[in-house]
């Protein structure tokens, strides 16, 4: 086989086939995005909330605390997790869940005492050394009835 | 006061990174749960693949990273620049004084590929292909590098790219072009092992 100068075309069956190698690795790749550790979620979280600028007098946003719907909760998931799926894929989402799963014992500790499911699998393991300012101290599986079994996900870090 | 994803669930309306930034600025401690979800695992994903699948370095990079975004926030000027363009930039950068550092003190930052000659099991496939694609990407020269994973993996368009290294469309196109053929020139010769034989 000849190329329109002229010149032989050996090998191009095989340069294709390496080039498609290259992009299948690339595929794989883009569907498996390391997860962040928990400890990396923990530091992001803490430094955030380090960080964090009082806000301006007038416009502080009330926390919800006891009173809030669960379902309202649910749905504040969903949109963050719909909003993170939508763009870059299931790892995301998941990454997601758990930062969210997180916030929820982070920012606000008090829906962990809702009535829920989770709390017969382990009353009080969920709050364990938990203040309004700790990041750690919950254990994620609690979330299950709310986000799905992300326990899996979860690396030592 | 609504905070900024009660307002958005309100609307129906996506938030913009941008927006989320903005909203943390201002003391919305929910902005920033949504922001580190959304940016954390792409930053640790970039991050790792630039220092050769180092996680614990990685995920350091990461968290310097995300601590000079939030005290950016205050400061921010919406329409100067997008969020994920100034974060990549900041992780590149973050991970080129990584690497310089790695050549002056450990010289064995970076894994060797495996010897191929041992049988790969079906079931550690996709791991081994993993491995073989970061210690290739690990070879090239670093601009080589981002450019390529910014464009194959993390899937930004050649123009965000150029605003993230700071040169040319054109040169983004010859830095991946480069880079691809390099890599196809590092793992030609694993095609066998790594199960694309003939």
């Amino acid at each position: 086989m000849v190329n329109d100068a002229g010149k032989p075309q050996v090998g191009k069956p095989r340069q294709e086939a390496e080039e498609g190698m290259l992009e299948d690795l690339f595929a794989a790749a883009r569907r498996s995005a390391p997860m962040p550790s928990r400890a990396l979620w923990e530091r992001v979280l803490a430094d955030a909330g380090e960080q964090l600028p009082s806000p301006p007098e007038g416009e502080r946003v009330p926390p919800r605390g006891r009173a809030a719907p669960r379902r309202r909760w649910l749905a504040v998931i969903g949109a963050v997790l719909n909003s993170a799926v939508g763009g870059w894929g299931l790892a995301t989402g998941l990454a997601t869940a758990m930062a969210v799963g997180i916030w929820i014992g982070y920012a606000h500790p008090s829906i962990l005492h809702q009535a829920g499911p989770w709390e017969a699998r382990g009353p009080g393991r969920a709050m364990a050394g938990m203040g309004a300012d700790a990041v750690t101290g919950f254990d994620l599986e609690d979330f299950e009835p709310v986000l799905g079994d992300i326990s899996v996900f979860l690396e030592d870090g | 006061m609504k905070g900024i994803l009660d307002r958005a669930l309100d609307t129906g309306r996506e938030i913009s990174d941008e927006a989320l930034l903005a909203a943390y600025g201002r003391g919305e401690r929910q902005a920033a749960v949504a922001l580190a979800a959304r940016l954390t695992p792409r930053m640790l994903g970039f991050a790792m693949r630039m220092l050769g699948g180092d996680r614990a370095e990685a995920e350091d990079v990461t968290q310097e990273a995300m601590l000079r975004l939030w005290k950016q926030a205050s400061d921010w000027r919406e329409g100067e620049a997008r969020v994920t363009t100034w974060l990549y930039r900041v992780v590149a950068n973050l991970c080129t004084d990584r690497l310089r550092r790695r050549r002056f003190v450990d010289m064995e930052g970076v894994a060797e590929p495996e010897d191929g000659s041992a049988p790969v099991s079906q079931r550690l496939m996709a791991e081994e292909r993993a491995r073989a694609l970061i210690a290739a990407l690990a070879e090239l020269p670093e601009r080589q590098r981002q450019a390529v994973i910014l464009r194959h993996i993390e899937g930004l368009s050649n123009p965000e790219i150029a605003g993230i290294l700071d040169i040319s469309v054109e040169a983004v196109e010859s830095l991946t072009a480069r880079g691809k053929r390099a890599l196809v020139g590092k793992l030609a010769p694993r095609r066998e092992e790594l199960g694309y034989g003939e």
